[in-house]
């Protein structure tokens, strides 16, 4: 078989030790910012009863985001882009991938995004547990690949680590996901 | 137009409210191929999964529409049935959908065009000659190809579903050619003597046949080869190629050259049409001679011919047994090896390893109630037991509903020092039933694990009634690939034998005697990978 078979288990070892610990200081990071300078829109909505000191910004104002729908109408999968204004006081990188998300009929309707963070132009999104629900295969290169578009807008990402409740999973079902995937190219207009 | 905008119309001008609400009914544009007439991109709509066509589209397929109210009147091909009335929009519209089942013809979404296609029911050898039988008019064309020698009966705009247990003589084949044609190929000496041509579109199609195709030929070969048409000439081509020289003939192999006229700056592609058959094309090439023979010095290859497609000159090797393959080009010449794979010989005190695909805390796929990893454990134990008689030793991954990582699975074949490693798998999409078909996965180019998928994937098409999607690198999938075959070092593959969310794949994989059908197939496919036949 080829040299591209060959891999150093243990440098792969050493990587997934790494981006762990990385991982578990994201969600840290990722917490703490919920609930200081980005509050959710009921906070927003009611500032006075928050003890939290909050501004929204107006929607035209705000950068707006590329959100992705798959388009299996051919042999290769391929996506559909929209630009949409995400909602004031969320976390942009994490709402465009919850968009995405939910024009997946293979992931169910409570797995979400719990925190995105950007360490050494790594990206840690992490995924509440029902985002393990069990993929065929198209589904499973549907939902990684559609991350890994979707997140390649975003400044300073150039790979993605996937984590469940902030720990590192290993794969969908068939994809080796224990280090950090190279995001891909969003489609021309 | 804004809903603000809207709303000041609507006070101003109540009646143009009314066309808009007209405009507001969702007809979705789509394509119509009706058999072998020219596509039609307007006068047809879809309205959920239904297709509406005008009836002036109709009554350009000369069908007679007549509209009666609720209903329309339609008489096509020597039938007469009603099919209810659409207005949308302005439009009369009649489903075609409908008159399709009237029909009993095989109608389909593919993408944003809608099929409707002859359904061939009946292929026999009569007295008369060769009847086909269809439901609705399919146009059929003959011609006749070389190496091996047969004769190709095509029929445009028709869909093969002739019975499972259709008794042909076995130099007869029948398959599908593309989705809109129908293929039938008699492999025989005596096709030389049959006319070629094309007949008028029809509904039975009788072909008087010379005694001798009756008879069984010397020698049969592989299954209906999706060959290339001999005869369209690359038009002025720029690269003329030399006839294919072998340059080094040895016990596991053969290396074969082609002298090209100018300096190449692209490889050629190759593909398989069948694990002994190879087709080689090279772009704005041609050869300069159209020739069909034998290759007499090698101890692999049986013959060549040279060819072409109007746009690339064509070689197609026949061997003498599955070969791997890699080619690179070199200044002005093309050099193809043909090569036994690694693994070879006879199956007895081999090792197989076999991976049911999930299992555990990892259920894969699932639709109705079934489950991915249940029904490829079922089918894994199938082919364990299909291996029994021929002595291998059968490894499994998994043997209950555990789950093994994914470089657990790898590593098994890699310390077995196995054979082969085959991983099972079913396959699901976003969109229920909107994709059927099996495809067997190969890692990255890799030419081993390309062979073994050719031949395992080959023999399932003919036995699973799921339709075949061929074989795929799993580059096609991610960059990386797929773990297990990734981290496998022994030739290894990974099936998806069907997709769970489509109605038609799931009613055959969750069949009773389906596993044991794929099973026998992935034994025979493994089977004539080593060369163990």
């Amino acid at each position: 078989m080829g040299i591209s078979k060959n891999r150093n288990a243990l440098a792969l070892g050493i990587i997934a030790i790494g981006t762990a610990s990385l991982a578990g200081l994201g969600i840290y990071a990722s917490n703490s910012k919920a609930n200081t300078t980005k509050p959710n829109v009921e906070q927003a909505a009611a500032p006075q009863t928050s003890n939290v000191d909050v501004t929204v910004t107006p929607d035209d104002e705000r950068d707006q985001t590329t959100t992705l729908t798959p388009n299996l109408d051919g042999e290769d999968l391929k996506f559909d882009k929209e630009k949409k204004t995400p909602p004031a006081g969320v976390e942009p990188m994490a709402w465009t991938v919850d968009q995405y998300l939910r024009t997946l009929t293979s992931v169910p309707k409570e797995a979400h995004v719990l925190g995105v963070s950007v360490d050494n132009f790594i990206a840690t999104v992490d995924f509440s547990k029902e985002i393990e629900a069990g993929y065929g295969t198209t589904d499973e290169q549907t939902l990684v690949n559609g991350v890994l578009t979707v997140m390649s807008q975003f400044k300073d990402v150039n790979a993605v680590k996937f984590t469940v409740e902030g720990k590192p999973i290993d794969t969908f079902g068939n994809i080796d996901l224990s280090e950090p995937q190279r995001v891909l190219k969003m489609p021309e207009d | 137009m804004t809903p603000v905008m809207k709303r000041w119309i609507a006070c101003l001008a109540p009646w143009m409210v009314l066309a808009s609400a007209a405009n507001a009914a969702k007809l979705e544009p789509v394509s119509v191929q009706l058999t072998y007439n020219t596509p039609s991109a307007t006068e047809a709509f879809r309205v959920g999964d239904q297709c509406y066509i005008t009836p002036k589209l109709a009554k350009s397929w000369d069908w007679n529409v007549s509209i009666l109210g609720e209903e329309m009147q339609i008489a096509a091909e020597g039938r007469l049935f009603r099919v209810p009335t659409l207005r949308e929009d302005g439009k009369f519209l009649m489903s075609l959908t409908d008159a399709a089942r009237y029909l009993g013809a095989i109608a389909e979404w593919d993408g944003k065009t809608y099929r409707v296609l002859g359904r061939i029911r009946n292929v026999e050898i009569t007295d008369a000659g060769l009847q086909v039988d269809s439901t609705v008019k399919v146009k059929p064309r003959y011609f006749r190809l070389a190496t091996p020698d047969r004769y190709i009966i095509d029929f445009l705009g028709g869909r093969m579903d002739v019975p499972e247990d259709l008794t042909l003589p076995a130099w007869w084949r029948v398959g599908q050619y593309d989705p809109n044609t129908a293929r039938i190929v008699l492999e025989h000496p005596a096709a030389i003597a049959i006319p070629t041509g094309k007949i008028d579109q029809t509904r039975q199609f009788i072909l008087p046949l010379p005694a001798i195709a009756r008879t069984a030929p010397d020698k049969i070969t592989g299954p209906i080869t999706p060959a290339v048409e001999v005869g369209k000439k690359v038009e002025n081509p720029s690269i003329i190629l030399a006839l294919p020289e072998v340059a080094n003939d040895y016990n596991a192999g053969t290396l074969i050259s082609i002298k090209a006229s100018t300096k190449l700056e692209q490889a050629p592609a190759i593909k398989y049409i069948d694990p002994t058959q190879l087709q080689v094309s090279m772009p704005k090439a041609a050869f300069k001679e159209m020739v069909s023979r034998n290759m007499g010095d090698s101890r692999w290859v049986n013959s060549f011919s040279t060819s072409s497609d109007g746009a690339n000159a064509i070689l197609t090797f026949q061997t003498k047994r599955a070969l791997a393959f890699s080619a690179a080009t070199s200044g002005n010449m093309i050099n193809i090896r043909l090569f036994v794979p690694s693994s070879s010989g006879t199956l007895n005190g081999k090792v197989v390893v076999i991976d049911p695909g999930h299992g555990g805390k990892d259920g894969g796929a699932h639709s109705n109630g079934f489950s991915e990893k249940n029904l490829t454990l079922t089918i894994s134990q199938a082919v364990r037991d299909a291996l029994a008689p021929t002595g291998a030793s059968v490894i499994m991954t998994r043997d209950s509903d555990v789950y093994p990582s994914l470089p657990a699975r790898a590593q098994i074949a890699n310390d077995s020092k196995a054979a082969v490693f085959v991983s099972i798998h079913i396959n699901s999409i976003n969109k229920a039933d909107s994709r059927s078909g099996g495809m067997t996965f190969y890692h990255q180019q890799d030419p081993e694990d390309r062979l073994l998928a050719e031949c395992i994937q080959s023999e399932i098409a003919k036995v699973s009634r799921i339709p075949d999607l061929g074989t795929w690198s799993d580059r096609r999938i991610y960059q990386s690939g797929f773990s297990v075959l990734r981290n496998s070092k022994v030739p290894s593959v990974l099936i998806e034998l069907g997709f769970i969310n489509h109605k038609n794949d799931r009613a055959q994989m969750t069949q009773k005697d389906f596993a044991d059908r794929v099973a026998k197939a992935i034994v025979k496919g493994i089977q004539i990978f080593l060369g163990d036949q």
